[in-house]
């Protein structure tokens, strides 16, 4: 046995979070221990891949159980929300279609003898291109978000109900986790919004940004979780 | 899944169908009643249509990202309500939720992934198997479990790593085809 496995297995009986993996998978830990575990993973290479593998039989178990049949109003229900959303994003498309091709798109800079002209022309230029942005519809904003602990940027652009949330330079989720967007009313806890697993991302937020006094981002186990088990990264006071 | 990244609800439609069975009959198995079953599976379900299926690929297929989910909420149900059913609830498959058919080719593989892992779980030493499933299906955390059997913390934890390395001896490479 060669040496590292031996000293994660002494770490593991002598005290921390090595030797978790198991009770993490099977959802035994709880709270705090979940999100020391959570925490551990991004540094131990031997209990990243000891979840890996008590996860493929967690989920095993799972094909275990008495088969039932999918109860057909559970059907109906879910697929009425489901397309019911759709159509309502197809209507959305157009907008965002326009805010991507103006991101693409560059306005040549005037030549420095044509400047003093061409500076009227300019000023027009650029609230056309922030029409277009805003996409011709209620005025956008855009906040600027704290990012906490890792390295990398953040913003919420903000339209109407609707926000998206702009990630540059986030570290990559490690294996076995995904970045979760709460949204936060006043003192209430966080309610759960958009996931994403890239620390370069463009992140439609899901719900209403309306009455939300801050947006916040953490690194949870994936595929999410119903509360926050870590603390967030991102922080936008909307 | 791509075009459910899209917002093709056909294509979601698709994956709802393929694996909302295994997953209500997951949640069911745990909660044991159909009205908290459906809720559970509901949320899994468009959780996944709403993040836009941008799902963390390292945790394996589609299914396993979905039964994940439903587990994770079924447990968060189960702290949240205390809604957990007492631990000797049997699920017979006689209440009030229907038994999947048992004609069709596809039924039949099911039956017989199911009827693996019953017989690899089996082969567990009765102390091991308990505390797996009282914390997999029972949503148990492993100090509840340790004041229910009247055992140190360490001694739980010990028993789920070896339950669960023994667990994936006995199914083999069954483990990897069947998740």
């Amino acid at each position: 046995m060669s040496d590292a496995p031996r000293q994660h297995e002494e770490r593991g009986t002598e005290r921390g979070p090595c030797g978790d993996a198991a009770a993490y998978a099977l959802g035994a830990l709880e709270g705090a221990e979940a999100e020391a575990f959570a925490l551990h993973l991004r540094t131990c290479a031997v209990c990243r891949d000891e979840l890996a593998t008590f996860r493929q039989t967690t989920d095993a178990l799972a094909l275990g159980v008495p088969r039932f049949q999918t109860p057909p109003q559970l059907r109906h229900r879910v697929l009425g929300i489901v397309r019911a959303e759709a159509r309502e994003r197809s209507r959305r498309q157009p907008g965002r279609s326009r805010i991507r091709r103006s991101r693409a798109w560059r306005p040549a800079l005037p030549s420095p003898r044509a400047a003093i002209g061409l500076a009227a022309v300019v000023l027009a230029a650029t609230a056309v291109l922030a029409g277009v942005l805003a996409g011709g519809g209620p005025s956008s904003r855009v906040i600027s978000a704290s990012v906490v602990g890792v390295s990398g940027q953040a913003r919420v652009r903000i339209q109407g109900e609707h926000a998206q949330l702009i990630v540059r330079g986030l570290p990559a989720p490690s294996a076995g986790h995904i970045y979760e967007v709460w949204l936060q009313r006043g003192s209430s806890a966080p309610r759960p919004s958009s996931l994403f697993g890239r620390g370069n991302d463009q992140v439609d937020v899901e719900g209403s940004i309306r009455g939300v006094s801050r947006l916040l981002v953490t690194l949870e186990p994936a595929p999410g979780t119903s509360r926050p088990t870590s603390r967030p990264l991102v922080i936008a006071d909307v | 899944m791509a075009l459910v990244h899209d917002g093709d609800a056909r294509a979601f439609e698709v994956i709802f169908d393929r694996h909302s069975a295994i997953s209500f009959s997951l949640a069911y198995r745990m909660c044991g009643r159909r009205a908290m079953a459906e809720d559970i599976v509901q949320e899994a379900f468009l959780s996944l249509w709403r993040s836009g299926a941008r799902y963390d690929r390292a945790r394996g297929s589609v299914r396993s990202w979905i039964l994940g989910a439903v587990h994770n909420r079924a447990i968060d149900a189960f702290r949240r309500e205390s809604a957990r059913p007492t631990v000797d609830i049997e699920v017979s498959g006689v209440g009030d939720a229907m038994p999947a058919p048992e004609s069709t080719e596809s039924e039949v593989q099911r039956r017989d992934e199911a009827r693996q892992v019953r017989e690899a779980l089996a082969t567990l030493p009765e102390d091991q198997r308990q505390v797996i499933e009282l914390a997999y299906f029972g949503g148990f955390t492993h100090s509840q479990i340790a004041e229910l059997l009247s055992l140190p913390p360490g001694t739980v934890k010990g028993r789920m790593r070896l339950g669960l390395t023994k667990l994936r001896i006995a199914l083999g490479s069954a483990a990897e085809v069947l998740t």
